[in-house]
């Protein structure tokens, strides 16, 4: 059984053996650790590149220009438009394919143009156990995934990150914006920037891992188990943020936060 | 949902200790009002009857309407 600084050194080692990395960088957990594994092994070669689109809140952005400088790593951003596609607009189960086949092609664009010659993601173990249509998108485009490649699950990524010192390494899962969204209601940017607003202050409210899923108008929060006693001590506080957010309506699921929950 | 199984989710609700004073499904949602916010259960008996709910009357979410807790 190797050990947690074995298997960091066997990615750095493989990294190693690269020009050039360009890593697609969110600035969640994932994200960070494939950033500062890349960092240490190619130094300036590497570059975390973060794709800004309608389903990226600005709090997100903020939050990976920050990371990606207290890991030392050359920040880049490219835009996009996922709503300019409307497969992906059309919000079937496939949506996850289209949002990241356009993604890596503007990602492996900008490597091109770098000179790097290996996009990378952070793609873990555990999300190969979810409906994921994104992983197929990546798997044609043959986008290096370190974290999965050495067999990380979540647990061990947030233990590398804790080890290496990074800030991120209890940060919650976020997502992009339009998982919010039930398949088949299509993403409009309206929807994206009152789920966008809504959470932005549940989290001022202090709620750390939670969601807003978005049923035509419908607010249905999600709060992790840890934090229901919280939210039923403030609801009064939780509905009024949601419906200035832009909701008519504010519901709270009584069983709570679960990842892929609109997939269930 | 028929009359019967709104009496069945009724019944389910009262011995969790949630007395409902209406309910109505919105984009598969089932929404719960409650007589009283103030009277809720412990969370973890509100899991369990959202779990319960969901298994019993085959609806993909159970959520509790909050229309009102402001006032």
């Amino acid at each position: 059984m190797e050990t947690m600084e074995q298997r960091r050194d066997a990615i750095v080692a493989q990294m190693q053996g690269f020009s050039g990395m360009v890593v697609a960088f969110s600035g969640g957990v994932d994200s960070s650790l494939v950033a500062a594994l890349a960092q240490e092994a190619l130094g300036a070669e590497a570059r975390a590149v973060t794709a800004v689109s309608e389903t990226l809140g600005q709090r997100e952005l903020d939050d990976a220009t920050r990371i990606a400088a207290e890991i030392g790593i050359r920040h880049e951003l490219v835009e996009f438009s996922e709503l300019a596609d409307d497969r992906f607009v059309e919000n079937t189960s496939s949506r996850c394919f289209f949002c990241q086949s356009m993604r890596f092609d503007q990602l492996r664009a900008l490597a091109d143009r770098l000179g790097c010659d290996v996009l990378a993601s952070g793609t873990n173990l555990d999300d190969t156990s979810d409906h994921r249509p994104g992983l197929e998108a990546m798997a044609q485009r043959r986008v290096y995934q370190p974290l999965l490649e050495h067999q990380l699950t979540k647990h061990d990524v947030r233990e590398m990150a804790r080890t290496l010192g990074l800030s991120v390494w209890d940060k919650p899962a976020k997502a992009c914006l339009s998982s919010r969204i039930p398949h088949g209601l299509s993403v409009t940017r309206g929807r994206l920037r009152r789920i966008e607003r809504a959470e932005d202050a549940l989290e001022d409210l202090g709620f750390r891992q939670f969601r807003v899923r978005d049923h035509r108008g419908l607010g249905r929060v999600e709060v992790a188990p840890e934090e229901a006693t919280r939210l039923y001590a403030d609801l009064g506080a939780v509905a009024r943020a949601v419906r200035e957010a832009g909701f008519d309506a504010v519901s709270v699921d009584l069983c709570g936060y679960r990842s892929g929950s609109l997939n269930e | 949902m028929t009359p019967a199984q709104q009496q069945q989710i009724e019944q389910t609700c009262q011995a969790a200790g949630v007395s409902l004073r209406a309910m109505n499904i919105r984009e598969d949602v089932l929404l719960l009002q409650v007589a009283s916010f103030a009277e809720l259960p412990a969370p973890e008996t509100l899991q369990q009857l959202g779990d319960e709910l969901r298994r019993r009357f085959d609806v993909r979410w159970v959520a509790l309407d909050l229309d009102g807790v402001e006032s």
